[in-house]
Formats: C-alpha cells, structure tokens, sequence
C-alpha cells in the first residue's frame, strides 16, 4: 500500500492511496491562506480606508508598483486573490478510479481536478456534502464576480523577484503554482459528476476495494471513509468531531480494528479553547456590544458552525432579554443554506431530528426567519441598507476577510471603537487576516471556534482503532505535543510518498456448495486437517468463484462429470519401479524393457508392444503413449497403486 | 440451512394486513406488520399466535421492518409491540417515523372513539411502541448483529415508502413493500441495485392491468373534475391524509392556476398543514423537480385549497373536496358522500384502491343500492375510479424483477387470481420460480450458496495469468482450471498451493505425472482447424494458440508434429490433476480424425 501526500497542511488533506491495483484519491482540499497576501476587495469601487502605496523595489527593475501594494508597512499582491492547491502533479489523475469527498471544506478543489485534469473516475461524497459544498463554492465565486476586474499580478512570481521580496511576501510558497478561482460553470459540470452515498452504504470498487462512509460528527453530511479488503481495512480520518452539535455524532464504532489510520485533520485550537468556552464568550462579547449600542460584525462561512452561533447568540439573548435584536446573514447562499439545514434532518444529532417528528424544522433559525428576528440578505445591495437597523449582528463571509461583505462592513465599522469584531473562524491566522485594516478602531477579539478533535481525543481514537500503522501529519505533532499511544506513527509532509507495509496473503474466493461438500477433510498430521479441491476458477468483476466443471453442450456426448476417485489424490514421494513393473505385469502388459540412464536418477520403462515409454525421476514421472487409452489407464492404475498418496479415500 | 422459509401472516394472497414471516439463514425477521381494513374482528391482525402461542415474540424474532406508513403495513404494530409483546428492534425510515404514529393515532382514535371499542392499543402504546423504532436511511447498510444486515431502497410508492435488502452471511432477499415504478407529481421511482437476492418478495397489487400512460389519466381526472363543476356538480375525492392526497393536490393547483378556475378546492384532511409540514420537511425524499425547486417555492404550499369545514357539506353550488379516509369506511369522507350521493350531477372519484367490505369497495363494484348503518342509501351520482395508486403494474414489476435479478420470486399483497396470471409470466419470461403462498402457508425456497474461503494470493494469480500471452487481454470470463490443497485455519477454509503445502506438512514431495498422448492426424489438419474445433466444443474453457505452434486448452497442451509429407501428428500432454480434461480432448481429436477420415473414404 502506498500513500501519496498531496498537501501537507494538516487540515487541508490530499491523498491518493494506492490499494491493491486501485488507485484512492482521498479528500482535495484548497489552501485559502494564500489569499491573506493580496490586498481587500472593496465592495464598491469607492474610496477606502486602507492607505495603499506602491511599492517600488530596490533591486530589480522589474515593474512592481501596480502589482506590490504597501499598507502599514506590509506588501500585499494588487490581483484577484490566488488559491494554492494541492500538488496535483505527483500522480497522473486519469489513473484514479475514485475519489472520497470526506466534508464540505475538503472539497472545495475538486472543479481543478475534475474540469481542468484528465481525471475521468466516480466521486463519492454524501448529499449535504455536496450541496454545502457548492454553496461555498458558489459563495466565493460570487464574491469575486462583483469586484471591479483587476490586473493579472505574475511578475512578483517569478522566483529570483520573489526571493528579493520582503517577508510574508517572500515566504509565500510556490506563487507560482496559484492558481484563480474556477467559475460557475466548471462547479456545475464537476458537481454534476459526483454520486451520492448515505452513511453506511458501502460502495463497490471494481470489487476489489470496499469503502464506507462513517458519520463524523464535524459537519452536516461529513464523514470518516473506511477502505476495505475482505481482511485489511483502512480508516481515512478527516475532519471530525467527539462534541455533540448539530451534525449527527462520530460514528467511532467504526473506525475499530483498523490495519492503518489515516489521521488527516486536528483541531486548530489550543488547548485551553474548548469550543463550549469559546461560544459562551462570544455570546458575552456579542451581548456587552449590543447593549453599548454597538454593532457586532461576524466574519463566517455559510454554513456549519455559523448555524451553532446563530442558535447559541439567539437563545442567550433571550435570556439577558435582548430578543428584538436584529441578525443579519449576508450572503449569496444565505437563504439556501438555511433552507437545506433544514430539510437534512436524517444528518442531524438525535435531538434536531426528533423535532422533525412533530414536525417542526430541525434548526431554530427557521423560526426566527419566520418571526423576521433573522434576515438573509444576498449583498449589501439587496436591500439590505433600508432594513438595516442598529445595533445589529451581521453575520456575512468571507472568513479570510480578503473579499465579501465583510470588507465592507470592517470599513464602515471600523472607525468606531463601539462595534466589535468576532472572529471565530479559525482557518486564518487572524493577526495577519486583519493587518490590512488596521489601524482599526473596531474591538477585534478573536474565539476560534475549532469543533475538530484535538491531540487527546486524537491519542483516544488511536487506541480505540487498535491500528497496527498510524500516519498523520508532521505538523500536527510537536515535541510540547506528542501523541502517547505506542503504536508507531509515520509522519508525512507535502509531496511524500509512504509505504506501508499491509501483507496480503489471501484473497476471498467462493466455492460452490457443490465443491464444497465433496472437499473431504482428514486430520493428515495431529492438528492439521487437509484436503484437495479441483474446480473452474471464475472470476467476474474481481470476484473468484470455484465453480464445479462445467456441463457440456448437447453436442458432446460424455465428458465425466464427477471426479474418479483416483483424481483426487496426490501422488507424493518417489516411484519404486520395480514395484511399478510388477504391477504392470498383474495388469497384463508383460514386454517390458528397464533402462538406467547412466548414473543419474532417470529411469526409462519401455513398454514396446504397446507403444509407450514411461520416463521416472526422482519427483516425477513422464508417460508417453501412441493413443491407446487402454493402455494409458493400465499405466495410470499401475503408477497410482505403486505410489503413496494423500487425500481422500472415498 | 440452503433454504428460505417464507410465511405470510397477512397479504398471502390478499390485499391489506401486510406481515411476512421470514426464516433465512437461521435468522426470522418478520416484513411489515398490517391490519386489514376489510375487517372489524380479531381477523384485522396478523395472527401472531402463529409464532407463539402466547407471551413475548422477542426471542422469537431478530427484528422487524417496516416499509411505509400505510396501515395495511404498520396498525398492528402498537398491538404486537405493546400488547403481544415484543421489544427487539424494528426499522423503518425517518419519514415512516415520523408519520406513522399519527396515522397509528387517527385510526385508534376512529375504532375506540367512534366505534366504542375496548381493549384496543392506547395512545401510551403507541408512543412506547414508537420508541422501539430505529430510523433508518437510504442505502445505509444496517447491521442488525453480526450476520444480519439490512438496507433500504427508494419505493416511491409513499413519502419514505422502502424497499429492503434483507442478507444473512450468503443468503438475500429483497422485500418490496407497495412501490411504484413510474415518477409522479412528487415522488420518485423505485430503484435497486442488481444485487441478485436469493428472492424477491413483491408486491402484486395492479399484477394483471397495464395502465396506460400516466400524463393520459392525470387528463382524465382533471377533465371529468372540471365537467362536473361547470354543471354545477360537487366532486369527493377520498383520500388518505398523506400521499395520494399531495400528489392530486398539485394536480388541482396548477390545472386551476391554468385554466384560471374559481370554483373553491377544500382540503378536508385534520392534518393539512402538518400533514404537508413532512413533505416540506422530507423534501429529499420527492422527486428531483420538486428538489430542484423548493428553494424558490414549496410545491407544498397551496394558493387555491383551502380548508374545508363540516358545514360547507350544505353549500349551495360546484366545489370539489378531497376528504379522508380514502375508502369511504367511515369518517368525514362517507358522511359527505352520504349527503351527496343522491344526486345526480355529483360526482365521487376513488384514486385508490378499496378493500372488500368498505363502501368504496361496493360503489366501485357496480353496486348502486346500500345500506349504511341500517339506512338504505340509493347512489345517483356518478361514480369514476381513477387509478391513482401509486402500485407497480405488471409491466412495472417484471422492470422491477429485471433491475434486481432474483434467483426466486415470492408474490404478495395481491388477489390470488391476477398472482397467476402473473407467476405463469414471470416464470415465462424470467424462468425464474414463483411462488404465492396464502396466509399461513409455508413457502420454501431452495438456494444455493457459495461457501466462502480463502485462498493464497500467488496461487490465484499463478492460476488466473494460465492462457494469458503476453500482450493479449485477459479472458476473463473465461474458467481456468485450479487444483490445490485446502486447510483449515481459524475454522476458514484456505486454499493454498499442493507442492508447498505437501511440502511444509508432511515434509515430502509431490511426485508430478504427466501424461503425453501421440495422436496420427489427416495431413489436411492444420493447427488452426484444431484450434477451431476446440474453441468451438469447449466454450467455457480458455483455449489459446500460440506463436510456436502449441494450442493450450487450460491445462492441456497440444503440439502439432509433421513428421513427413503424409504425415501429422498432434502430441497431447496433461498433469494427473488434469486427467479429466486431458483425456477428454484427447478422445474429442479422435473423434474428429475418425470422422474426417471416414468422409474421406465414402
């Protein structure tokens, strides 16, 4: 078995998995970071609060000052942001046969593989998956749609610029092999390739691989992929979560006796922030903001934990009594996202899809659309700026603060020390997500949010999976943070390929009932039983069957069926040939003629008057006749009574 | 045990009290659990004393499925569950969950509200009986304990309706419950894997009709609904509160969008807003189009229906009312078809099936004249069947019986007659076995099993690669030939290679024989006509030719000698093992020789 590493971020898994002639391409993530190096998009093309100056380098004459802007101090790239993915040249794509979509985040590269590679192979991915999905993906295409066309930034690329370039610039890695963001139409086309599979429904490889998605209980839909032989089985971990929120809850049951384990995804966090913290601070935050008449700014995606803030903000405003406080959701997929939670009850925890069964939404944010305490926007200019009212909670994308509403909402809040920043995304560092803005006047407090399992609940699966290899990424893991479970662990970073070692021995093959009840086992050896099978070996879409040998056509007038007695034993040890003529002789053939070969071990038997020559060796005998079948089966008799056999004796 | 048991205890030759008795692979199951409409006495329910005489079925069955929320599939359940006793599992879909209690409660609410009938199952009962009920998902394999795995498919028939692969280790089965293999206005098909069970157990309820196409009879209906009303006549449609009832409620609401028609709609169903609260709420489960479009607008939301009222039973002029229960037995539906029926310019559609002995039943038989409770009652108006019924026809059951493959078929849930005529066409066409036993009669269904072992990978691939030259495709259709020893490990048969495994156990070897067979043949016969001749016999076998000369026929090699200018001869050599073969062909060269030579001679 082997595993390409196609990225090596540890939340921004790529794999391909090469399997048992199968080739697995597990999750393709889009590195967003890269984005934190351009400049904001401003929604309007109007003046901004950011102060840019073009930068003009010393050591080269390259023209940089439409591409290089400076702001407080720092270079950002003056384009339309770039994404980085994963390293899609290590393999040939047109030979992977299937691709596992694990959640919503690692799918977001998939459009490059299917539309712009020669990959032609199934993907499989849940429903929710694959609608989340392209609500993120749509989301970021429209984002970038609406901002006025900028120039094509390349020159600061090329790498002798780049060396020269000042940090973060300069450290940014592989500019080069950024690439734009697909459109509508490559999401359309490459959504429209994916199948669809329930938790637990297990789909066929070629029929040699078996793969299973388990429930994670990170996002509506998201799943941990089993891979499976007959006897090895592989557990693929990707984003998941041991918290009960919204989603239906880890499925740990699953990844049990596992060969290998993949462990692709580790919380973000540190330790200290438990996400239960996190969101009572939010809410504490949000709610003191409020009620100093501020407006309180939510940079997020459309959908996951944004539901779980959405629900937790409501409810504690109920309780301080601040329920006439008005949310806002901006987003192109605002409407749709909220809609869709609501109709995936069967991927829901136990507790939302009971209310199902009254039958209310699964979601308190359908009640609060209906009672208009909600309101889903899909810009700013949708209507939004006459149903505004302060102060508010807005809630709007995108996390990497680089384009979306949000920029728009920084610029107008900004200035004023009243409203208040919450970032709980944790995909971007938020120092670095804010730079540009600054100096802001704004409060900026930062509460990640990561529901995603942390190293000691990570230490728990593995001990729980019992896997003989465990790989996960090197940057997951730090002297100050170390796994302790005693298994050995393989560390990969972008662009490894590991081996690892899985012995197979033996395949499934079934044997027809027929077969099988004439296989007569015998105790040979204290403790061993052994037996003989002879069959028709089948195999149809990699499945083996031992079938009994067939029947003839009509044509054919007998061709024995059943096997003589005399078939199924194994001669074993060596010929005595004097035993051997004897017994010819009993048999009636009396012109027989033995000649040693020199001093070898080679015997010849010349039987003249009936045509035949009989070669014995050590471990084998040759029998050449003239087509006579009487006297082959007197040979036949003769060998097979002289010789020791072993097998039934029926 | 290489046989399936199979016991109807409801829907053997019948419609309604659907309940299937399963035994396969040591395992019972026990498929839906129905009660019959027809009847009032204790024949309404399954006999479970069929599986034991009195007390708790737990240790008797693994588990229970359930397919859809239609009562005939699920009113006894609360009576086996709480008053039979019963506490092991019981599956059934998120929708059938959360319909079937309401469904459950409404007809308990009819028999001891409005019957005053005692000792009946209680609203307690329900409720703990629904808390038995695992949701399941489509396709979600579910493992029901080490050996038994369950897994449903799209039926179409109902909102969540399913259908249910049912494998135990080797042995299949495939229970439909009601389905539907043509799209309608809010659901889907039914669809299947080619999963080739052991058996398939469908229904059979439309098993001699073929209907014709759809869009013709949703032209139909609209056109005597809308003739009735322009004469100022009143239309009852019986329905039951969930699914047929949506479905003819979209048909209305964009035929009067498009016609522009006044005339009100009432929708005389307790549960309208909540009834259509789960199809909002299971939108997944509909068909694609309505998918597609929820987000824009809930085809569930109506414009032109309206909630109907007891009193506007008296009001004058044309309206058109879809009332439950759907086979006018009693209810709001048979009262206003009481006060209606005399009259000439009204109309009744039943979209349905009826059961015997319910009214609908006798109105759709010809039946003119009844009597209700003791009260004759003459039926002027005119009476229209419109089969809406969301039942596979005939033509649709054998599609479905094509999608899966069964190696058996049972049918159930149908009338004894139309089952014979279908079994005879399935057996007919499929050349598969049939089966139809009534209720309590015992089917059995033979399979054949393969025993699974395992074998040495380098043994397989040794085997398989036999007849492969090198740049030529794998045959792989083609038999190869394997013999090999088998032990016992860990109670699995594996099979492994003879010379190693001789080896490693009794430490000796194996002592090869080969056999070599000179045959004389005509000199006109050349290599490739043997070549020919072999293919042609031995179709099943991988027969190659290659460049030197040598035919391989699996095992069995044949060189062609020329010794002289009339002479040829073919040298046929095999391994002990392959006697069979071996001397097969060799007679089968023979032959052929003899016979050519013979017509040489004449």
């Amino acid at each position: 078995m082997k595993l390409y590493c196609l990225s090596g971020e540890p939340n921004k898994p790529c794999f391909i998995l090469r399997f048992k002639g199968t080739s697995v391409m597990l999750d393709c993530t889009l590195d967003m970071c890269s984005t934190l190096n351009f400049l904001p998009l401003p929604v309007v093309p109007s003046p901004t609060n950011i102060e840019t100056k073009p930068w003009i380098p010393t050591f080269t004459a390259a023209r940089l000052e439409d591409e290089i802007k400076e702001v407080q101090d720092k270079l950002y790239v003056n384009s339309e942001p770039e994404f980085y993915l994963p390293e899609l040249a290590m393999i040939d794509l047109s030979e992977i046969d299937v691709i596992l979509i694990s959640n919503l985040h690692n799918m977001l590269a998939l459009p490059y593989i299917t539309e712009y590679t020669s990959f032609t192979g199934k993907i499989l991915a849940t429903e929710p998956t694959v609608q989340m999905a392209s609500m993120y993906m749509y989301e970021m295409i429209e984002y970038l749609r609406r901002m006025p066309k900028l120039n094509n930034a390349t020159r600061w690329k090329q790498t002798k610029v780049q060396c020269n370039l000042p940090p973060p610039l300069r450290d940014a890695i592989e500019p080069l092999k950024w690439r734009k963001l697909y459109n509508r139409h490559d999401v359309q086309s490459c959504l429209s390739k994916v199948s669809n599979v329930s938790y637990n429904e297990s789909q066929n490889i070629f029929g040699t691989l078996k793969v299973t998605a388990a429930s994670s209980g990170f996002r509506i839909g998201s799943c941990n992929w089993l891979i499976e032989t007959h006897q090895e089985k592989i557990s693929y971990i990707s984003g998941s979560s041991t918290l009960i929120t919204h989603p239906k809850s880890l499925d740990s049951e699953s990844i049990k006796r596992s060969d290998v384990l993949i462990l692709s995804t580790l919380s973000h966090a540190p330790n200290e922030s438990h996400p239960d913290t996190m969101m009572g601070e939010f809410c504490v935050i949000a709610a003191q903001t409020i009620k100093s008449g501020g407006n309180v700014l939510v940079p997020c995606y459309p959908s996951g934990v944004t539901y779980d803030l959405i629900e937790c903000l409501s409810n504690h405003f109920d309780n301080i009594g601040q329920s006439t406080i008005p949310f806002y959701f901006i987003s192109p997929v605002a409407h749709n996202s909220l809609s869709y939670s609501n109709i995936f009850a069967e991927w829901l925890s136990g507790k939302k899809q009971n209310r199902v069964y009254m039958p209310e939404a699964p979601f308190p944010h359908a009640k609060l659309t209906k009672t208009g305490r909600l309101k889903t926007f899909k810009s700013i200019e949708d209507g939004f700026q006459l149903e505004m009212k302060n102060p508010c909670v807005v809630f709007t994308g995108h996390p990497s603060l680089r384009f979306g509403d949000v920029v728009h909402f920084i610029e107008m809040w900004g200035q004023s020390q009243i409203n208040t920043m919450l970032i709980t995304v944790p995909d971007f560092p938020y120092l670095d997500a804010i730079a540009p803005f600054q100096p802001l006047a704004m409060k900026v407090a930062h509460r990640p949010i990561d529901t995603g399992v942390t190293l000691e609940q990570a230490d728990k699966m593995i001990i729980e999976s019992q896997a003989a290899n465990v790989i996960t990424t090197e940057s997951c893991l730090s002297p100050e943070n170390p796994l302790h479970s005693d298994v050995p662990i393989t560390k990969y970073k972008r662009g490894d390929v590991i081996s690892v070692p899985i012995k197979r021995q033996f395949e499934l093959i079934g044997v027809d009932s027929e077969i099988a009840n004439n296989i007569h086992l015998r105790e040979i050896l204290p403790g061993t039983v052994m037996g003989f099978v002879s069959g028709h070996l089948v195999t149809q879409d990699n499945k083996h069957i031992l079938r009994r040998f067939p029947s003839q056509k009509a044509t054919i007038k007998k061709r024995k069926l059943e096997m003589t007695n005399k078939e199924s034993v194994c001669p074993i040890g060596q010929l005595n040939v004097p035993d051997f003529t004897h017994e010819l002789k009993k048999l009636g053939i009396t012109d027989i003629k033995v000649e040693h070969k020199g001093d070898s071990e080679t015997v010849l038997v010349h039987l003249n008057e009936d045509d035949a020559i009989i070669r014995v060796e050590p471990n084998s005998t040759f029998v050449i006749c003239q087509g006579s079948e009487r006297v082959r089966s007197k040979i036949r008799e003769a060998l097979l009574y002289c010789l020791e056999t072993v097998g039934c004796n029926r | 045990m290489t046989e399936i048991r199979a016991i109807p205890l409801g829907a053997g030759q019948d419609v309604g009290r659907s309940c299937i008795l399963i035994e396969i692979g040591g395992k019972n199951i026990m498929l839906d659990c129905g009660m019959h409409m027809g009847y009032n006495d204790d024949r309404r329910f399954p006999d479970f004393s069929f599986i034991r005489k009195s007390g708790d079925l737990t240790p008797y069955l693994d588990c229970v499925i359930i397919s859809h929320f239609h009562l005939d599939h699920c009113g006894a359940l609360p009576y086996m569950t709480e008053m039979v006793g019963y506490n092991g599992p019981i599956y059934m879909t998120h929708p059938t969950k959360a319909v079937c209690p309401i469904l459950l409660e409404d007809y308990r609410k009819l028999t001891v509200e409005k019957k005053g009938e005692q000792n009946f199952f209680t609203s307690e009962m329900i409720k703990k009986c629904m808390s038995k009920c695992v949701a399941v998902n489509l396709h979600q394999t579910i493992q029901v304990d080490s050996e038994l795995r369950i897994k449903p498919y799209y039926a179409g028939h109902v909102l969540g309706a399913a259908m249910f692969h049912v494998e135990v280790k080797n042995q299949s089965l495939v229970y439909t419950g009601d389905y539907n293999m043509t799209p309608d206005r809010h659901l889907g098909a039914a669809s299947i894997d080619k999963c080739r069970p052991d058996l398939l157990i469908t229904e059979s309820t439309y098993a001699t009709t073929i209907r014709d196409s759809k869009r013709c009879r949703e032209r139909d209906f609209l056109q005597k609904v809308h003739e009735c009303v322009e004469r100022d006549g009143k239309v009852l449609i019986p329905v039951f509160a969930l699914g047929r009832a949506q479905e003819l409620c979209i048909l209305l609401e964009t035929y009067w969008e498009r016609m522009n028609l006044k005339v009100p709609i009432y929708f005389a169903v307790g549960l309208t807003e909540k009834a259509n609260n789960y199809y909002k709420m299971f939108i997944t489960w509909t068909n694609q189009k309505i998918k597609q479009t929820f987000l824009e607008r809930n085809m569930f939301e109506f414009k032109h229906i309206r909630a109907f009222d007891r009193s506007f039973i008296e009001n004058p002029g044309s309206m058109v009312v879809l009332a439950t229960p759907g086979m006018l037995h009693s209810g709001l539906s048979l009262q206003i078809f009481k006060k209606w029926a005399p009259f000439e310019k009204n109309m009744v559609i039943m979209p349905g099936y009826c059961v015997q002995g319910t009214v609908g039943f006798k109105i759709l038989s010809g039946q003119r004249k009844l009597d209700i409770d003791g009260h004759p009652l003459e039926v002027k108006m005119s009476v229209q069947y419109m089969s809406f019924s969301a039942h596979a026809d005939a033509k649709g059951i054998m599609q479905l019986i094509g999608m899966c493959e069964p190696k058996n078929v049972m049918l159930v849930h149908g009338e004894g007659g139309k089952m014979q005529f279908l079994k005879a066409k399935i057996e007919r066409e499929y050349g598969t076995s049939c089966y139809m036993p009534a209720n309590g009669e015992m089917a059995i269904i033979d399979t054949k099993t393969n025993m699974e072992a395992n074998i040495s990978i380098p043994l397989l691939k040794r085997t398989l690669a036999v007849g492969n030259t090198k740049n030529d495709i794998p045959e792989p259709k083609k038999c190869r030939t394997l013999h090999a020893a088998v032990v016992m490990n860990n109670n699995k048969l594996t099979i492994v290679d003879t010379d190693e495994t001789v080896n490693n156990v009794l430490n000796k070897n194996l002592h090869h024989i080969q056999y070599s067979t000179c045959l004389p043949i005509p000199a006109k016969e050349s290599a490739k006509s043997l070549f020919d001749l072999l293919t042609d016999v031995l179709q099943d076998v991988v027969v190659t030719h290659s460049a030197d000369g040598t035919i391989s026929v699996d095992d069995v090699d044949i060189h062609i000698e020329q010794e002289d200018e009339s002479c040829k001869k073919a040298m046929i050599s095999w391994q002990h093992e392959d006697e069979q073969l071996g001397s097969f062909v060799c007679k089968l060269i023979k032959q052929h020789c003899k016979s050519i030579t013979n017509e040489e001679e004449n």
